[in-house]
Formats: C-alpha cells, sequence, structure tokens
C-alpha cells in the first residue's frame, strides 16, 4: 500500500483568518522569511516562544510554510539563488531558537532515517525541508546530501541501523536512481526491517508503487506523519501501522 | 600547458583583460582566475592590498587548501548545472564560481568573492567563527578588514553570476557551449518536473484513462497553437504534453521513444495544415525518425522533441503571410480576455483594424474554423473550468462566460461537448473527485 498518498491537512499552512491574533503572528512569521527578514524572524521567534506558543506550530504552520513559499517563487523563477540562500539563512535563525527547546521536549529519539537525492539529482531545497521538519518531530536525521550513489545510501543505513530510507528526486530524468537504490537494499537483504519513502517534484504514487517503495510522500510537509505511520508510531491517539 | 596558454591568451586579447577588470570594477566583487593547481593567473586590486580579508585570515593560521578545495567543488559543481554558481565560501563569505574549459576539460576557475549579502553587522556569531578561531590580537584588524568586504544586492549578485558566466565563455577554448547545453537540459526537465507537480495539485489520480483523456486535450490546444505559430504557448503545452508522457512510459524507454514519434506526427501534420509545405514536411519527418532511432537517453530525446517543435514551426513562419498572423494572434488574445463580454465580429474587427468580412474570412483559412464558432469553444472551455466548483449555479457560470441566457448556453455547451453542463458536472467531474 502506498501512504501519504492523502494530503494531510493537520500539516497544512493554515490560511490566516482575520481576528485570530496567533494565526496573525504565524502569517507574520511565514512573511518574515520570505521576506529575507533574519532579524525580524529572530526577534518573533523569540517573542513567540516567550508568549509560550507551541513550538511544533512556530515551526510547522510559521518558518516551515515561510521556506515553502520561497522555494515556491524559486521555481517560478521569481526568486534565485542569492533570495534563496538568504530566505534559508532567515529560517536557520528561527530553527536555532526552536531547537535547543525542542530537544528538551523529545529526548527520545523516534527513529533513525538516512535520506539523501539520488545520484545525478543535484536538488536538494525540498531534502533539506524534509530534514528540518523529520527532526522537528523528533527523528534522527543521517543527511547523506545530493547526487549520492545507490551504494553509498544502502551503506549508510547499514552503518547507522536506520529504520528509514528518505529519498528524493526532482527530475525524471534521475527518477529511476530510487529504483536502482531499492533493488539494491533488497539485494542487501535490508528491506524486511528497513522502510523506504520516496518523494520530489516529478514522483508520482504510481511509479512510488512500481518501485516497490513502502511509501509515497506528497509534499515535503506530510514528510513527519508517514515516517510515523511506517514505524507504527501513534499519531493523534491513534495507532497507525505500516504493512 | 593550459595555464600557458591562457596566460597567452589574456595577454594578446587586451580587450579580454579590460572586461575582466570591468567586471570587478562594476560589481565591486573581488576577482580571481585561478588555474585547476591553484595558482593565480590574474587577480583584482582587492587582493594586491596586503591587509585583504582572504590573506588576513592566512597570516591567522587558515590554510589555503581549504579554500582551494572549495573552489574546486564549486567549479564542479558549477559544470553540472552548466551556470554560475553562488555558494558560499569556508568562512561564510559569498562566492561565484564559474569554470573556464579548454576542449571539454576544466583548467580553471574565474572566482568572484569575498562578498556578502547582508551588512556585517547583521552576521551571527555562529556566522563568524573564524573569528574566534583566529589570534585575539587581530580580532580587531579583521573586525576593520570585514568592513572592506563589499555588500552587494541579491539582485546584483544574480547579474553579476551571469557576467562572470560570459567571462569564462569568452576565455574558454572554444567555449562554454557543452555547458550551455547542460543547463538547457537541466532548465527543461525542471519545467517538466514543474508540469508534473502541477499535474498532482490537480488531484489527478493518474489513471490510463485520465491521463489519455488530459494528451488529447493538450494535443488539441497544440495545433491550435501550432496553427497560429504561437512558439511559447506551444512550448508550454509540449512540456505538458512530456509530463504526461513521461508519468505513463518512464520507465519503458522503447515506448516512451514510440509515444514521443506519435506526438511528432500529430505536431508536422498541424503544421501542414498551417501552411508549411508538406514535402518540406515529409522530408523533416523522415529526418527526424533517423534522429530519433539515434537518441539513447531521456534527457537528450525531450531536449531533442522541443527543437523538433522549434523546427516544425520555423516551416511554417517561412510560408506564412506574417501580416494576417499577427492580426490572428492579436484577435485570439482579444477573445481570450473578453470572452465574458458580449462580443460581436464587428467589435473584434475594429480592434484589428480588419473589416468584419476579411476578419471572418482571414479567421476561417488560418484556423479552420469559423469566428463565432471559435468564441463558443473558449467560452465553453472556460465554463468547464467552473462547472468543477460544484457550489456555483449554471446560470451563473453561463453568465460570467457571456451567455445571459442560460439555455442558449446549455445548448452551446451541448453542440460542443456532447452533454449538458450538468451531465458534464455530474458524469466527468465528479467521478474524477470520487476517485
Amino acid at each position: 500500500m502506498i501512504q501519504g498518498d492523502r494530503k494531510n491537512y493537520s500539516m497544512e499552512i493554515s490560511p490566516f483568518s482575520v481576528g485570530d491574533k496567533v494565526e496573525k503572528t504565524l502569517y507574520q512569521l511565514k512573511q518574515l522569511v520570505v521576506q529575507k527578514d533574519c532579524n525580524g524572524v529572530k526577534t518573533l521567534t523569540e517573542r513567540m516562544v516567550k508568549e509560550g506558543m507551541d513550538l511544533f506550530s512556530i515551526l510547522n504552520r510559521g518558518l516551515i510554510p515561510g521556506m515553502l513559499e520561497a522555494s515556491d517563487r524559486f521555481r517560478k523563477g521569481e526568486f534565485f539563488i542569492p533570495e534563496l540562500l538568504l530566505s534559508s539563512r532567515a529560517l536557520k535563525f528561527g530553527l536555532n531558537i526552536l531547537r535547543p527547546l525542542i530537544q528538551e521536549i523529545r529526548k527520545d529519539v523516534l527513529g533513525k532515517v538516512v535520506i539523501g537525492t539520488v545520484k545525478f539529482d543535484l536538488h536538494d531545497i525540498g531534502k533539506n525541508l524534509v530534514i528540518i521538519l523529520l527532526e522537528g518531530n523528533g527523528f534522527e536525521i543521517i543527511d547523506m546530501g545530493v547526487d549520492v550513489s545507490p551504494e553509498k545510501l544502502v551503506k549508510a543505513v547499514e552503518k547507522n541501523g536506520a529504520q528509514i530510507l528518505a529519498m528524493s528526486s526532482l527530475l525524471t530524468s534521475t527518477m529511476s536512481w530510487m529504483k536502482f537504490t531499492i533493488e539494491l537494499l533488497r539485494a542487501s537483504g535490508m528491506h524486511r526491517r528497513v522502510k523506504t519513502m520516496v518523494g520530489g517534484a516529478s514522483v508520482t504514487p504510481i511509479f512510488a508503487k512500481n518501485i516497490g517503495a513502502d511509501a509515497y510522500c506528497r509534499e515535503a510537509t506530510s514528510a513527519p506523519s508517514v515516517a510515523k505511520k511506517l514505524l507504527g508510531i501513534e499519531e493523534n491517539g491513534q495507532t497507525v501501522f505500516a504493512k | 600547458m593550459a595555464r600557458q596558454s591562457l596566460l597567452n591568451k589574456l595577454r594578446e586579447n587586451p580587450d579580454l583583460t579590460r572586461q575582466i577588470k570591468a567586471f570587478a570594477q562594476t560589481t565591486t566583487i573581488p576577482l580571481r582566475l585561478i588555474d585547476s593547481e591553484g595558482k593565480i593567473l590574474w587577480k583584482s586590486d582587492f587582493f594586491r592590498s596586503k591587509a585583504n580579508l582572504c590573506s588576513l585570515l592566512q597570516s591567522n593560521g587558515f590554510s589555503t587548501g581549504t579554500c582551494f578545495r572549495a573552489h574546486k567543488e564549486a567549479a564542479r559543481e558549477s559544470m553540472r548545472w552548466g551556470e554560475a554558481i553562488i555558494s558560499k565560501c569556508c568562512y561564510f563569505m559569498m562566492q561565484i564560481t564559474s569554470p573556464v574549459m579548454e576542449g571539454g576539460k576544466r583548467v580553471a576557475q574565474l572566482v568572484a568573492s569575498p562578498f556578502l549579502l547582508v551588512d556585517p553587522s547583521e552576521l551571527q556569531p555562529e556566522e563568524l567563527t573564524f573569528f574566534s578561531r583566529g589570534k585575539l590580537e587581530k580580532r580587531e584588524a579583521l573586525e576593520k578588514v570585514l568592513s572592506s568586504v563589499p555588500i552587494v544586492k541579491d539582485e546584483e549578485a544574480r547579474e553579476a553570476a551571469q557576467e562572470l558566466f560570459r567571462l569564462a565563455d569568452r576565455l574558454s577554448d572554444p567555449d562554454l557551449s557543452g555547458l550551455i547545453k547542460v543547463r538547457e537540459a537541466q532548465a527543461l526537465q525542471g519545467k517538466i518536473a514543474d508540469q508534473i507537480c502541477e499535474l498532482k495539485n490537480l488531484d489527478r489520480d493518474f489513471t490510463p484513462h485520465s491521463l489519455s483523456k488530459l494528451f488529447y486535450e493538450r494535443e488539441r490546444e497544440i495545433i491550435v497553437k501550432i496553427r497560429l505559430g504561437d512558439r511559447d504557448r506551444a512550448k508550454e503545452i509540449l512540456h505538458q504534453l512530456l509530463a504526461i508522457i513521461l508519468i505513463q512510459y518512464l520507465e519503458d524507454f522503447e515506448l516512451l521513444k514510440i509515444s514521443i514519434l506519435e506526438l511528432i506526427i500529430i505536431l508536422s501534420r498541424a503544421a501542414v495544415e498551417a501552411g508549411a509545405k508538406i514535402e518540406e514536411m515529409l522530408g523533416m519527418r523522415y529526418g527526424f525518425i533517423t534522429e530519433l532511432s539515434g537518441i539513447k537517453d531521456q534527457e537528450t530525446l525531450c531536449l531533442w522533441v522541443v527543437k523538433v517543435l522549434e523546427k516544425l514551426i520555423g516551416g511554417i513562419y517561412e510560408t506564412r503571410h506574417t501580416k494576417n498572423y499577427q492580426r490572428i494572434k492579436k484577435t485570439l488574445d482579444f477573445i481570450e480576455t473578453h470572452y465574458n463580454d458580449p462580443l460581436s465580429v464587428e467589435q473584434i474587427a475594429k480592434e484589428v483594424y480588419l473589416s468584419p468580412s476579411r476578419l471572418s474570412h482571414v479567421i476561417k483559412s488560418e484556423l479552420g474554423i469559423t469566428l463565432g464558432d471559435y468564441i463558443s469553444k473558449v467560452r465553453v472551455e472556460k465554463a468547464k473550468v467552473q462547472l468543477k466548483d460544484r457550489e456555483l449555479p449554471i446560470s451563473q457560470i453561463a453568465l460570467g462566460v457571456g451567455y445571459p441566457d442560460q439555455s442558449y448556453f446549455t445548448k452551446v455547451f451541448k453542440k460542443i461537448e456532447k452533454c449538458t453542463p450538468k451531465d458534464f458536472r455530474q458524469n466527468v467531474i465528479e467521478p474524477q473527485v470520487i476517485q
């Protein structure tokens, strides 16, 4: 079964309704990331933390949507590398405040994830967002970077004893490398204890199914819930078992 | 060897040296030309002063090796993207890198650095770790020298990157056309990925049925655009068509090629209908088939199809009377933006400076349908999109696409779609949503 196929509404960017102060502040934070305003992000995140706002809301509904919007603009050609770098710098300012606080709450590691963009693919914006989201949700991440060969990915899984192998590929021309990686994982016999999840602009549910991936991520924001489902971890009071 | 030939090139072409100097002056970013062994072949004035940031860092115990490795890595990445790369250097400064090639091999790189995208006062402690690592007495000097690093606005950095690539192109032998091809291939793959992404956002379930229906719709659209010679729009639709084909046949290259061949035959037929010479088209088609059999990978295949489309549209341009052409384009653009107004032939004719009878004739002969039929088609297409919103009453949709009379709208819709708007909403749209 392919999971994560449907939109994960709980992680969706909520449209901001007038009068709701929390929503308004979150929206403001998102805009600050898009506007590349590092100091603004820093000050507002600090203020929100001080006011006792939910840390995960700040992350999932403020900072991350801002970065998503920035990468969307990059895709459309409205932003270029310098703008994108500045937006991700702004994001980092916010993350630096949240990270230690979140780690305090979540001392237990939910699982280990090896992640990488497959061979010949250099796109890492989506992958980096997935990393932030997974880390924020209590996963330990081993980031293998971009243009990673199947051998390297499988070796990293083995060496780190990871439970999940996450792969990203933006281009149709590089997607086959996900297939080769899953095949190699099978050949190594680890596929029984290691789950695979795939995502990226060109990846479709059909493709994910055809190459034998355990889960398909529709968008970066659904990665944490997909990963949790894969490991059979309780979410929203329900236990969801992976196949 | 390579170093000598590059130095000779600089010596023999004072123009080239002038351009490199001009880059450093206009962008204010310090520039170096560094060969593949790390030797500096040319540097801008910034590096001539002893107290510049880089040499201060180095005298502070930082090795040049780290910098050199970072430059090399950036140049390598630049080759894979086919453009100049903007990245961070090892000291959190910004750098722009472009390779210089000779006979297909990288022999040197142009490195424009250091510069900053923000004011040094805004830098955070973790971005200035090299300060704390250095010796304390040098701190003040470092701080001072940091203020000499140019601050470049993001859009200026983008322009500088393009200019640096052009410079590297001129320094290369013969040029960087190989890299430009890489960039084109990357850009095209990116556009196809965008289209797939959009298809996914439409919540398409990707059944063979829904995909082939979508393909058929796009095919009809591209034929109209080819007839009009509307290159840009035709290209855009071609990206969509490629996305649909790739979703289906990504894993089977032979099937992929066959469906591309089918597509090309349809496109060339549209070109003939649009006025390209049939003998030429047949010759071209033969050429396409031979070329296609030689293509071994998907990236080349996609690039090739785009080129084919350009050739086909070019074939129409050559034989067609361009004057009509502009008028038709203007007519269709006008309809596209005014479909919700009560349109008359007289009114449109006035817009494009033709007599009503002349306009009708031109449209019929070039598009193969009457002006009235074309307007109806546009309106029905717009209505189809709005029908997806189930809350919207049909009477309102009819009004919104320029039909004040709902029953007349239904009649027109039925003529084109072979079903009523209500049936369309129930039978065509809803099953897709449920699935």
